[in-house]
């Protein structure tokens, strides 16, 4: 009985003093998010992004948009790209052998000719059967390559082969971007000259049931469907809270493959994107980090902005939105088990002794732990040793913390870029808060170990991906 | 000494307040508001904001050793007064703050209650230290951890209030500026419209009727008064000054005099906070107002970038130098890209002389040296040849990219030749690429074997077809052979990729 009682004791223990250090940490992560946020705020009120515009000194960029039976949606999703205000752009689709008409509708709505194309592998990818270029000039930046398909990663490192430009940004296809995105994503590569700057990342925002133009979202409302709701506060906590945070301590690991841009040139060194992971955004980071360290190339910053200029579809039912968080729990495996040597290394600096081991107990580690706390509960339950006044307690104590974490979320983005202006969806906004803990984070959990046993089954596929286009969705 | 006195929880209320306090002193210059309010038409409310926060911290201070503020009504009933003066302390400052408008700053107060959550945890974390001495006990750290965990029980319940307090100012705060957005928008588009009449109606009467005029109306008084109305009334005069010419640019100089709203650039440009100095910066150079040109020009080397950035713009507006550069000559700190694209659009765009670049050139810093190539560039300053070609030996890789590049500018056999020179297989490709581009564009016929040799040793895509491009130029024929007689027939497709003239 007394050795029972130890071991209880001493599980207890443990979980407490995980939920504590989980607890301090995300309270570090908003102190520095509020900094960087108001650091940034101020930085750009006055800041005329125009000026990069007309400017030769400023870096050319070319955007990658990998396509895979996008036929509904690629048409318009083009057109957005087209619009968007940057001099020395490039925007490459890259059609992954799709097997509907995207590469046809692209050719007969975008004027296309196969042109002849000396293509340099630089990076291995499969076969590119062809590239395409529109004979219309108000297409010129246009540029769409049809190869052999393999994957999301396979298709962005086409892309890169092809790409003419300094800097390059991979999105997904389907995503809108504000206007003035690229502007604002190329200003971190240009005020930099202490150190390099080797990728920049952005927030993604949550298109659903926004006012959807041609190409761009005309009014912003908060999502009338309550799983895209509770993303919506998942979206800000990562984004503005996370990341902004991540990357006020420059120990960024993750920049979304929904919209980021890099250093061409290094990630050509590096060797692209893997394709043997499903988690390539968060990967290819991460080695690029880490070729900076090993090769002691001197002082690199990962930045982060804050603006809303990304905005995506996100699932609506569970079986997608399951199928989408399988994929990432693996694509985090993948990637921290590949770069493992990481692992408190010194040798990495901050991201060897502080963003990884975060991202190895609190991101994959942390869904073990809750359910392993509730299998430990029943336990208890079952023979009758809880204490409920402290169960109560801490219960409380749990909730009333993610609540106050989701609420600071909220109002940094109230007091920020107030992008959702009405008050109903800021109403909306807290009252999902008050009801997330209880019904979508248990999903998410849920989702996490079926994501690991999925990795541990050896599962490799991104699942099915069901486009129904945001012109159908207008309201 | 009341039961269950606390000394550490009691800390962090005294600090809690003395940093609420000293934040709004501070940040949202409060203490020339008072004295303004002291002054003008509101001494006694500027009086009783000053005694209640008097009273309040002396209470404050006798509170220590007491309960925990917050916690009085619940659990020390007979300090229920106290609890009151507290509340009423923070509503005071509330509206102080709420009063402070533009001042008011957005993210401030996020910062400071997730500082008052991690002092309070780390103070609790201390206390639990002391109390259980967990340093002394190495040997029993099992033990010992575990009675953190049923020590923290007591602290649960704190901990709790906490994340419930914090919870209910953030859905009040949330609720105040949702409400507030509202309130000045609306706000500023009436007072805004009021504004540009009377603003018209004032830079087209007579001098001695705007003294009057400001001096008498009410309207006047008004817009001096108030710190919010003020701002506005400055954003419409800076507006209306960038588009109106000649001498009603003195008349909004004389008018923003009047008012007294060169008090306010003035105290914005020495402010301790980069922000305000860079709004006091744009102010000065928009009304081209020189008299602090001599402590902006200091602000050019400030260790913000920001700010440096804006001081800059500030004095290439102000300038009357023949040399508007010359400042950056011994300048040790690094001109980032984003500074020299700024400083090239406005001279680009404003048409104004640049002046003499050699001590750009000749600068010890790279990215000075950078700028001024950069300069050369945008406007087309010929008469810098050799220092250009001096350039092209230049240690850092930009500066000597660049200056190769600018050298297409000049058709001459013996620039041609010193570029030639400088070619070395051990260069970065974007070096060897920009050489080869450059001599393509300047180079003769004598440079043809250079070019086959180095096409037969690059195997690199993209500098293949730089050299075809470049041979093709100086020597057509040469390069029709040597692709006639290639037979991987390598050079014939980079020749069908080059000569489409869609890519």
């Amino acid at each position: 009985m007394e050795i029972l009682k130890f071991i209880f004791k001493f599980v207890d223990s443990i979980i407490f003093v995980f939920g504590i250090f989980i607890m301090l940490s995300y309270i570090v992560l908003a102190v520095f998010s509020a900094i960087a946020l108001y650091y940034y705020m101020h930085k750009n009120k006055f800041v005329d992004f125009t000026t990069i515009l007309s400017s030769d000194i400023a870096p050319s960029v070319t955007i990658l948009a990998p396509a895979y039976n996008e036929a509904v949606t690629v048409v318009d999703n083009v057109r957005s790209l087209m619009s968007l205000h940057y001099l020395n752009l490039e925007i490459i689709i890259i059609n992954d052998g799709s097997k509907d008409d995207t590469l046809q509708k692209l050719i007969n709505n975008y004027q296309l000719k196969q042109v002849r194309y000396e293509i340099d592998y630089k990076i291995p990818c499969n076969e590119i059967r062809g590239v395409y270029r529109s004979e219309n000039p108000a297409f010129k930046k246009l540029v769409v390559i049809d190869k052999v398909n393999g994957g999301k990663a396979d298709a962005l490192n086409a892309g890169i082969n092809i790409a003419s430009n300094e800097l390059i940004t991979a999105i997904d296809v389907d995503c809108i971007l504000e206007s003035d995105s690229i502007v604002k994503m190329v200003k971190p590569f240009v005020e930099e000259t202490n150190k390099k700057v080797i990728a920049s990342g952005g927030v993604i925002r949550v298109a659903n049931n926004c006012d959807v133009g041609i190409g761009k979202i005309n009014k912003v409302r908060f999502p009338n469907k309550l799983l895209a709701g509770f993303q919506v506060l998942e979206y800000s906590r990562a984004f503005i809270l996370g990341r902004m945070a991540w990357s006020k301590i420059n120990g960024l690991m993750l920049i979304s493959g929904a919209f980021g841009m890099f250093d061409k040139e290094l990630v050509i060194k590096v060797g692209g994107y893997d394709k043997r992971t499903v988690g390539e955004d968060m990967e290819l980071v991460v080695r690029m980090r880490k070729y900076m360290h090993d090769n002691k190339l001197g002082r690199y910053i990962v930045s982060f902005i804050p603006d809303p200029l990304c905005w995506t579809e996100v699932p609506e039912t569970t079986k997608v939105l399951g199928r989408q968080r399988n994929r990432w729990t693996r694509g985090t495996m993948d990637t921290l088990f590949m770069h493992k040597v990481m692992f408190f290394n010194p040798k990495y600096g901050l991201l060897g002794l502080l963003s990884y081991p975060y991202w190895f107990f609190f991101e994959w580690l942390a869904p073990f732990v809750e359910l392993f706390g509730l299998v430990y509960f029943g336990i208890l339950v079952y023979l009758g040793l809880v204490n409920w006044l402290f169960f109560g307690t801490l219960l409380a104590l749990v909730y009333t913390f993610a609540f106050m974490l989701t609420l600071f979320a909220v109002y940094f983005e109230e007091s920020t870029f107030n992008t959702y202006k009405r008050k109903t969806d800021i109403l909306k906004m807290i009252g999902l808060a008050s009801i997330e803990p209880f019904i979508y984070h248990p999903l998410v959990v849920y989702w996490a170990i079926k994501g690991n046993i999925s990795y541990l089954k050896g599962e490799k596929g991104w699942g099915k991906i069901e486009r129904t286009g945001f012109s159908t969705k207008k309201k | 000494m009341v039961n269950g006195f606390n000394p550490y929880l009691t800390a962090v209320l005294v600090v809690t307040m003395l940093i609420i306090g000293l934040q709004v002193l501070l940040s949202t210059r409060l203490l020339p508001e008072i004295k303004r309010l002291f002054k003008v038409n509101n001494r006694f409310k500027s009086l009783l904001v000053i005694v209640l926060m008097a009273i309040s911290l002396y209470f404050v201070f006798k509170l220590v050793g007491g309960q925990m503020l917050f916690f009085l009504i619940a659990v020390a009933p007979e300090y229920k007064h106290l609890t009151v003066v507290a509340i009423l302390t923070f509503v005071l400052l509330l509206y102080v703050r709420k009063n402070a408008l533009y001042e008011y700053l957005e993210v401030f107060g996020s910062i400071l209650l997730i500082c008052w959550a991690g002092v309070f945890a780390i103070i609790t974390l201390i206390h639990f230290v002391i109390r259980f001495q967990l340093l002394e006990a190495a040997v029993n750290l099992f033990i010992r951890v575990n009675n953190i965990m049923w020590g923290g029980y007591k602290v649960i319940p704190y901990l709790i209030i906490f994340t419930v307090l914090v919870d209910i100012y953030l859905l009040i705060d949330i609720a105040i500026r949702k409400v507030r957005r509202i309130l000045i928008d609306y706000l500023e588009a009436k007072i805004r419209v009021s504004y540009q009449s009377k603003i018209v109606e004032l830079i087209y009467d007579d001098v001695a009727e705007n003294v009057i005029m400001i001096k008498e109306q009410s309207y006047f008084k008004k817009v001096k008064r108030l710190f919010f109305t003020r701002q506005i009334f400055t954003e419409e005069l800076l507006r209306m000054h960038e588009v109106v010419l000649g001498t009603l640019h003195d008349r909004i100089n004389f008018i923003f005099n009047m008012l007294l709203l060169s008090n306010d650039s003035y105290n914005y440009l020495h402010h301790r906070l980069w922000y305000y100095k860079v709004n006091g910066l744009r102010i000065y150079a928009q009304l081209g107002n020189r008299k602090e040109i001599s402590y902006i020009q200091g602000l050019t080397n400030s260790g913000n970038s920001v700010l440096r950035s804006e001081a800059q713009l500030a004095l290439a507006r102000l300038s009357k130098d023949e040399n508007p550069f010359g400042y950056l000559k011994d300048r040790h700190q690094k001109l980032t890209d984003w500074e020299q694209i700024n400083l090239i659009h406005y001279y680009t765009h404003h048409q104004k002389p640049v002046g003499d670049l050699t001590g750009l050139l000749s600068s010890e810093n790279d990215t000075v040296v950078l700028f001024g190539l950069n300069c050369i560039r945008a406007f087309n300053k010929f008469e810098y040849k050799d220092l250009i070609v001096g350039l092209i030996t230049h240690g850092d890789i930009r500066v000597k990219n660049v200056a190769i590049e600018l050298l297409e500018m000049f058709d001459e056999p013996e620039i041609a030749i010193a570029v030639l020179n400088t070619y070395d297989d051990n260069l970065p490709l974007s070096t060897r690429i920009k050489i080869i581009r450059t001599l393509g564009k300047i180079g003769d016929k004598s440079m043809t074997s250079f070019f086959e040799n180095l096409i037969g040793l690059e195997e690199g895509l993209d500098i293949s077809i730089e050299l075809l491009v470049a041979l093709n130029r100086i020597d057509h024929e040469a390069a029709l052979e040597l692709i006639h007689s290639d037979t991987t027939n390598r050079l014939q497709r980079i020749l069908d990729h080059i000569t489409d003239n869609r890519i």
